[in-house]
């Protein structure tokens, strides 16, 4: 899985890199477009991931509450209000996170709810704007945490020890 | 304070709404191609015009002025400097902010509202002015000359490093890591210019470079020994852009594009999923987007050597004036709201270089006013505005240089290729700030 994500990872390296030496100066708007239609290839397939963690990229994942509920939230979901919980369930295994840098649209005021195992022991940070929130987490034990946003804005939740996005929370 | 992962605010402006990104564009695209058909077919602002102001050139000159302004900036630098070196290594160390939103983002509106202040009080100006003082030397005058045709190349190497280090570098909100670029800054700069004279500073310090870049739009403007208010697109026009300035532009472009690029899902994702260490990903992400901007405007403007009578490599530096408004335009989308908000944390935290409590300007107790992320749709209204305004402006000043180079009848044909790469450029702004 690892192998192909290099692949992949290379081959667009070589189409960026290709492109610098095309003439027409318009082709970077072309580049950004592709960049964003690749992008949106990966955006459809992240649910499926996100919902079977350990069927992804990290077999040794301990199988966990992550995998019962599903974590999808989808951007324009019908859903989205305050009153509803945004939860989202983080698997850290291998030195790679799911989600991995997924953007999730929410409501300011809206809680956010954080269910992590990790196979090692981190700290999730959530930039949320002031002081932020920070949550320990220790090696095989599942650990909840919940913060709410205050204000509009980008936000990252990251894995501080593998200097890692989590996800991108925007709330509005 | 928790480090943020990405530079120093914990906070990111929210994605500009899709409906924003097609009607700039649409905007951009209908306003570029009714200025080339419609507009001016003969040069209009030949002449720079403007209002001598006698009074102010003889404050602004005055010796008194002129050692007030730069012992203040040389003061602020050290006191600066004194949170770097004796302070605490956290991110209430006003240091962080001093550099990466006071330097970098504030030289931008000083320099519009004060044309070349920066070059005028820049501190490793005043530094080796001193030392020049102390050994008797002529400031001007050094071990070897500098090559003419050096231009403003080694400040776009110094760009690259500072867009590198805001952008790339690991752990660059550490004071160990500043310290080193800031040392590596203060002798590059001094040791060359004792080497080279003072001339080397105006040719490879990154900061200053860039400021007075910026400043060629300013409302003030030197004509002969004269300050002069003028219209900025009449003072741009009239600019000489030194010998890479190319290269200066397209690092400032470059960076403040892979700045978003690097906020895109596809990237995090592609990054944070390889084997190859993220510095490596980094570090070519960011030149390629600077030579993508280098070679797509160089060919660009290259192209008019077919419709003109001077040789084609050297339009890109007669035409590079046309990409400042476009810098401009992409500054202010992407970093207002930083500039605004963190720049008040900056001043709060002046007060308190070293953590001990201190409140030497009265700021400390000052709250940050961050009333402005309340309004995510007049954030994202001012940041589409200033995309398609800056373009707006880029082409008035393409054309008015196209016409003014070029035949009349082959003007339109001749500055086509710019056209669409400023066009370009101004479609990836706005969708890079839709940050998919």
């Amino acid at each position: 899985m690892d192998g192909f994500h290099d692949q992949v990872g290379l081959e667009r390296l070589k189409q960026m890199s290709r492109s610098t030496s095309t003439i027409r100066g318009a082709l970077i708007c072309g580049a950004v477009t592709l960049g964003l239609l690749l992008n949106g290839c990966s955006a459809t397939a992240e649910p499926q991931n996100t919902a079977s963690p350990s069927a992804v990229s990290t077999p040794s994942a301990p199988s966990s509450s992550a995998a019962e509920s599903p974590t999808w939230v989808p951007p324009s979901s019908p859903a989205l209000s305050s009153d509803n919980p945004l939860t989202i369930n983080i698997v850290i295994a291998k030195g790679k996170t799911i989600p991995n840098g997924v953007k999730y649209d929410m409501r300011v005021g809206q809680k956010v709810i954080l269910n992590v195992t990790s196979d090692a022991d981190d700290e999730i940070h959530a930039h949320t704007g002031g002081a932020g929130y920070e949550m320990q987490v220790q090696a095989g034990t599942p650990a909840k945490g919940s913060f709410t946003v205050d204000s509009p804005g980008s936000f990252e939740v990251e894995s501080h020890h593998l200097d890692k996005i989590i996800a991108i929370l925007n709330a509005r | 304070m928790l480090i943020p992962l990405h530079g120093i605010a914990s906070r990111r402006d929210l994605p500009l709404p899709f409906s924003f990104v097609m009607a700039g564009a649409v905007l951009a695209l209908v306003i570029s191609f009714a200025i080339l058909i419609f507009a001016w077919r003969t040069p209009r602002l030949k002449r720079v015009g403007g209002r001598d102001l006698p009074r102010v050139t003889a404050v602004v000159d005055s010796s008194v002025v002129q050692l007030i302004a730069r012992a203040l900036i040389l003061a602020t630098y050290a006191w600066a400097g004194l949170a770097m070196m004796a302070g605490q290594d956290l991110l209430t160390n006003p240091i962080f902010g001093f550099v990466f939103v006071w330097m970098w983002v504030g030289l931008v509106p000083i320099s519009l509202l004060l044309g070349q202040f920066w070059r005028a009080t820049n501190p490793l100006r005043t530094i080796h002015r001193g030392l020049s003082a102390i050994a008797r030397v002529d400031p001007e005058q050094g071990l070897l000359s500098l090559p003419a045709g050096i231009g403003v190349w080694p400040a776009a190497i110094g760009l690259f490093g500072f867009g590198w280090l805001e952008l790339v570098q690991p752990d660059r909100t550490t004071l160990a890591v500043l310290r080193v670029w800031a040392l590596a800054w203060l002798v590059i700069l001094v040791l060359g210019a004792i080497v080279f004279g003072q001339r080397w500073i105006g040719a490879a310090d990154p900061f200053e470079v860039y400021a007075s870049t910026i400043a060629q739009m300013s409302i003030f403007r030197r004509v002969g020994d004269q300050l002069r208010l003028v219209n900025p697109l009449a003072g741009l026009n009239a600019w000489r852009a030194p010998p890479g300035s190319t290269a200066v532009v397209a690092a400032l472009l470059g960076s403040t594009a892979f700045d978003s690029f690097t906020n895109t899902s596809w990237w995090i994702q592609t990054v944070q999923n390889s084997a190859l260490p993220t510095v490596l990903w980094g570090t070519a992400g960011l030149l390629t987007m600077i030579i993508i901007v280098f070679v797509t405007f160089s060919l660009g403007a290259a192209w008019m050597g077919r419709y003109g009578d001077r040789p084609a490599w050297e339009y890109p530096r007669l035409m590079v004036g046309s990409l400042l408004p476009i810098v401009l335009g992409y500054v202010v989308a992407h970093y207002a709201t930083l500039l605004i908000v963190e720049g008040q944390r900056v001043a709060i935290n002046f007060s308190d270089p070293l953590g001990r409590g201190w409140n030497t300007f009265g700021s400390a107790e000052m709250g940050v006013n961050s009333a402005i992320f309340n309004h995510p749709t007049g954030i994202a209204v001012m940041q589409a505005c200033a995309i398609v305004g800056g373009h707006v402006f880029g082409i008035i000043c393409a054309h008015e240089k196209a016409v003014a180079l070029l035949p009349p009848d082959r003007a339109v044909r001749g500055q086509m290729p710019l056209l669409l790469v400023m066009i370009g450029y101004t479609c990836a702004g706005l969708l890079l700030l839709f940050s998919p």
